[in-house]
């Protein structure tokens, strides 16, 4: 069985050679770069936002980020994607945060306390009842496979916090999803 | 069942982030073990759920095409080079001749143009107060006729010239005819930089035979003739518009493109004095290096526009000594190096002329620093370092935080203790707090390489630029503190509050280069003065700014990397910067980031800083609005004449409030701008007007606009009645006009202001803001005990 969840982690479909392209000077690749980042970025995206129109917007304002910044990032550059698109989605689901106190004068409550029975609860569910950063780390780590430390790069931890969040949250994902006896 | 033994290590085992010799004992391990084998297999499960759960969207080909032309569509945005960087010297010769043959087409197209502008908006109420002075135009008639004739504009332009001969008179009054004697001077102060850029064109207004003044005439021979009406920068913005738009439609008229995209740059050289400095926070940032550097282009793209002193048509009575066409400045005052914009003050103006005044929202602070720099070395500012809208914005003004809205308006008034029968205005722009949830305070530490190489390429100076600008975006809730290093390190600026603008600008400003390079000894200093303002709910960040030369102590990466590994385990990570091109070492300070579990940039020109101190650094600042702009249109049955405190190097022409693509500020969370104006009230019942306000979203580019009335409850009967921070606005205000020499000041005296000292209320009086603004008056007074002298 380890086996099979090291190939989670070794999978890594980079799509390095666009992107390296395009932060190489290669201002055409732009468009390949676009194609190689949708899926995973809005992937991504949707452990933070509701609607795909949303992490669709914020995709593309990470994008446009990166094409803006393109000579200036000095990070990893797959870890400042992240990086970018996370920040682009708390600034919207601040957003919608304060769209809600408005209209309904209350704080969205994430489904962590009543939980639906177990079998019904979507994985993103599942996810939304961990604290956000702790989703972040989640996904950079079982989607993208980044590193701990890339993954500290990104999200301003340390790799040592990074390897204790990321195994809590798998720990408690394990105890949501367990009970509903994934065959 | 639980096993202890590699409790906390599994999910580091599955994705294999440990050495290949831990893994392998943790295999064996497993194999033993059932409680652990659980655990790895209950882990995955979770890993293998996350992964199979998200499932990965299929892109569209019309997502990638949108994306890749608003990139381009934003590239461009980014590149456009401020138009006076390629205004040729040549084209400047062009231009001269250009603008003979075209001045009158231009003119009457203007006239008419401002005219229809303001029938548009008013309903012909100003018809007979806009029109200008000069009697009709017919070698401009001749040149255009047709063209006009067909566009139907003759007729009103006509009836405008026929009815402005006798505006003047009506408008003046007593207390106007006081000021008017002297309104030339302020209007040329007024005009200041903006003097070159007219100068060409009053060249070729000499040679023009009298019925036909040139539009620059025929505007600054209105300013001089009537104080009231005076309003040069403001016109030359709406000028400056129309007259491209005029030559926008030239060039599909005439067709001669080579040629007239020479005259439409100089326009654009003519526009940029005007208004250019203060357009984009975007672009020009806020620092004062950027604006340095964008000035000094157009300084120079100007000169050689600027021919000798010439001939001014009816010029009138009394002349300043630099006369209007030449390229001595206003007063007789000698340009500084070029660091000072010269803006000059605004004019009053008669509202039923114009009700609107339309700006970009300025949040610098920078100008009172400066002043108070100059001020504690015992020597007065240069008169346009003072700039009025940043000493009143320096200063708390008391306004509730907004939490909900971008953005709260806030509006007060009450006479105004200076200038006897007139009102201060105060019109504060309060942009939405973050709540407590939504940032984090920040704990910087700034570790300075201050050695003699940092002053190669101006590194230090780029250095302090950018940390200027990030003061600006700093509140109390931030703490930064200073440790510099050059052969050996100390402590520079002792953690203060991000509120204590002042003090950490004063510190920035005292950095200079000497010495070689301890990277090590700064570090260890720095780390020291985080971990004593560590605060675990906070970003806590170590910033070492350095060319990353070492050459003094621990040299070696290795050796200095010890002391940060510890600390970052803490949670105080190191962002290193490098700065400078050319020696500086790149390798130390990528492997010092590293370690301190931090990033690296670097920098080495105002952009980059700004975008390293702006976007990157405070990218945990929330920025709640960009492009704003405010528009305050005035009603003439209560306002008579009203007059802008500052923001001079901020305007807007009035037309181009809801034109989007012209570049405003940008406001950042918490953040307020206050406009002070100074108006003749009719005394009349009824609101004083409607305040515009027109932003977008940090991201967007879809334009919000609020709007807002000016009450006349807000405006209370007597300056002691009005709200604390008010009062102090008054002196402060006043006290940057009399550093200015402003026309507007001429009676006042530093004096003057120390007087009201003991009438503030006394919580307002012993706030140490407000003793450090009376201590500068009296040092100002000190250094200068007579009114300033303006001529």
């Amino acid at each position: 069985m380890p086996e099979i969840v090291a190939e989670v982690a070794m999978e890594n479909p980079e799509p390095l050679d666009a992107l390296d392209a395009f932060l190489g000077g290669e201002e055409g690749a732009f468009a390949e770069v676009v194609r190689a980042w949708y899926s995973r970025l809005v992937a991504y995206a949707r452990s933070f936002l509701d609607t795909p129109e949303e992490c669709q917007e914020a995709v593309q304002d990470a994008l446009l980020k990166l094409h803006q910044a393109r000579r200036t990032i000095r990070e990893n550059p797959r870890a400042w994607l992240f990086k970018v698109t996370r920040n682009r989605c708390l600034d919207m689901q601040r957003r919608a945060i304060r769209e809600r106190k408005r209209t309904e004068g209350a704080l969205p409550v994430f489904p962590g306390a009543a939980l639906p029975p177990l079998e019904r609860l979507e994985v993103r569910e599942a996810l939304g009842t961990l604290p956000e950063r702790d989703r972040a780390v989640v996904c950079l780590k079982v989607l993208e496979g980044l590193s701990y430390e890339e993954i500290a790069g990104a999200l301003g931890l340390t790799a040592g916090n990074v390897g204790y969040i990321l195994h809590h949250a798998l720990k408690k994902l394990a105890s949501i999803i367990r009970p509903g006896g994934r065959s | 069942m639980t096993c202890e033994k590699y409790s906390e290590r599994w999910t580091d085992y599955i994705f294999r982030e440990l050495p290949e010799e831990t893994l392998r004992e943790m295999r064996e391990h497993l194999e033993g073990c059932a409680a652990c084998r659980a655990e790895v297999e209950a882990l995955e499960a979770a890993a293998g759920a996350v992964k199979e759960g998200l499932s990965l969207p299929a892109v569209s080909e019309e997502f990638v095409r949108d994306t890749v032309r608003k990139a381009r569509a934003q590239e461009e945005e980014r590149r456009r080079p401020p138009f006076w960087l390629w205004a040729p010297a040549a084209a400047a010769v062009v231009v001269g001749l250009f603008l003979y043959g075209m001045f009158h087409m231009e003119f009457a197209d203007t006239r008419s143009r401002i005219a229809q502008r303001v029938e548009e908006r008013n309903g012909g109420l100003r018809d007979e107060a806009l029109a200008p002075l000069a009697p009709a135009a017919p070698a401009g008639a001749e040149a255009e006729g047709g063209r006009r004739k067909a566009e139907g504009k003759q007729e009103p332009f006509q009836e405008d010239d026929k009815a402005l001969g006798g505006l003047a008179v009506p408008t003046a009054d007593a207390e106007m005819a006081r000021r008017r004697a002297d309104v030339r001077d302020a209007s040329e102060k007024q005009v200041g930089r903006e003097q070159f850029a007219q100068a060409p064109t009053m060249g070729i207004a000499a040679d023009q035979p009298a019925p036909a003044p040139a539009k620059a005439d025929a505007r600054r021979n209105e300013a001089q003739l009537d104080a009231s009406r005076t309003q040069p920068l403001k016109d030359s913005g709406a000028r400056a518009s129309a007259e491209s738009q005029a030559f926008e439609e030239k060039i599909t008229v005439t067709g001669q493109a080579p040629v007239v995209d020479a005259t439409s740059t100089a326009t654009g050289t003519l526009q940029a004095g005007g208004r250019g400095l203060g357009e984009s926070k975007k672009e020009a940032g806020t620092g004062l290096g950027e604006r340095q550097k964008r000035q000094q282009p157009a300084e120079e793209a100007l000169a050689p526009m600027a021919p000798p002193p010439v001939p001014v048509p009816a010029k009138p009575e009394g002349s300043g000594p630099s006369g209007l066409g030449g390229s001595v400045p206003p007063n007789g005052a000698v340009y500084p190096d070029m660091f000072f914009d010269h803006a000059g003050v605004n004019p009053f103006i008669v509202t039923e002329e114009d009700p609107f005044s339309t700006f970009a929202v300025d949040v610098d602070t920078a100008s009172y620093g400066v002043v108070r720099n100059y001020l504690r070395r015992g020597v007065l500012p240069p008169r346009d370092a003072a700039r009025v809208e940043e000493f009143v914005n320096a200063f708390d003004q008391g306004y509730p935080p907004e939490y909900r809205k971008d953005f709260a308006l806030r509006f007060d008034g009450a006479p105004s203790p200076f200038g006897l029968g007139y009102h201060l205005l105060r019109v504060g722009l309060v942009a939405r707090s973050a709540m407590e949830e939504e940032r984090k305070p920040l704990r910087l530490t700034f570790v300075i390489d201050c050695s003699g190489s940092m002053a190669r390429e101006g590194r230090l100076e780029l250095v302090k630029r950018g940390l200027e600008m990030l003061v600006g975006r700093l509140d109390g809730r931030d703490t930064v503190s200073i440790a510099v290093f050059r052969t050996e390190g100390r402590r520079h600026l002792e953690p203060s509050s991000g509120a204590e603008r002042g003090r950490i600008l004063d510190a920035v400003r005292a950095l200079h280069p000497g010495g070689s390079t301890n990277v090590a000894r700064g570090l260890s200093i720095g780390y020291q003065m985080a971990s004593e303002i560590f605060d675990p709910r906070a970003v806590n960040r170590v910033i070492l700014i350095s060319d990353g030369v070492a050459n003094e102590g621990l040299t070696a990466a290795d050796a200095i990397l010890g002391t940060v590994r510890g600390d970052a385990a803490r949670g105080i990570f190191l962002t290193a910067v490098g700065v400078g091109m050319g020696n500086y070492n790149d390798a130390l300070l990528e492997r010092l980031a590293n370690a301190g579990n931090g990033m690296y940039f670097y920098i080495d020109d105002d952009a980059e800083a700004e975008r390293f101190f702006l976007q990157d650094l405070s990218g945990m600042l929330e920025v709640v609005a960009k492009d704003v702009k405010i528009q305050v249109e005035f009603d003439p049955r209560t306002v008579a004449r009203y007059r802008l405190l500052g923001y001079e190097n901020r305007d807007i022409a009035d037309r181009d409030f809801r034109n989007d693509a012209v570049d405003a500020g940008e406001v950042n969370s918490g953040h307020t701008v206050t406009a002070l104006y100074e108006v003749k009230l009719t005394g009349k019942k009824g609101d004083l007007g409607t305040v515009r306000l027109r932003y977008k979203q940090p991201l967007g580019e879809k334009a919000a606009e609020l709007a807002f009335a000016m009450i006349p409850k807000a405006v209370v009967g007597s300056f002691e009645k009005a709200l604390p921070h008010f009062q102090r606005d008054a002196l402060v205000a006043e006290f940057a006009e009399l550093l200015r020499g402003s026309y507007w000041a001429k009676d006042g005296s530093f004096a003057a202001i120390l007087k009201h000292e003991r009438d503030l209320p006394p919580a307002m009086r012993s706030d140490p803001e407000t003793v450090e603004f009376f201590n500068l008056v009296r040092e100002a007074a000190r250094l200068r005990p007579a009114r300033p002298p303006d001529r």
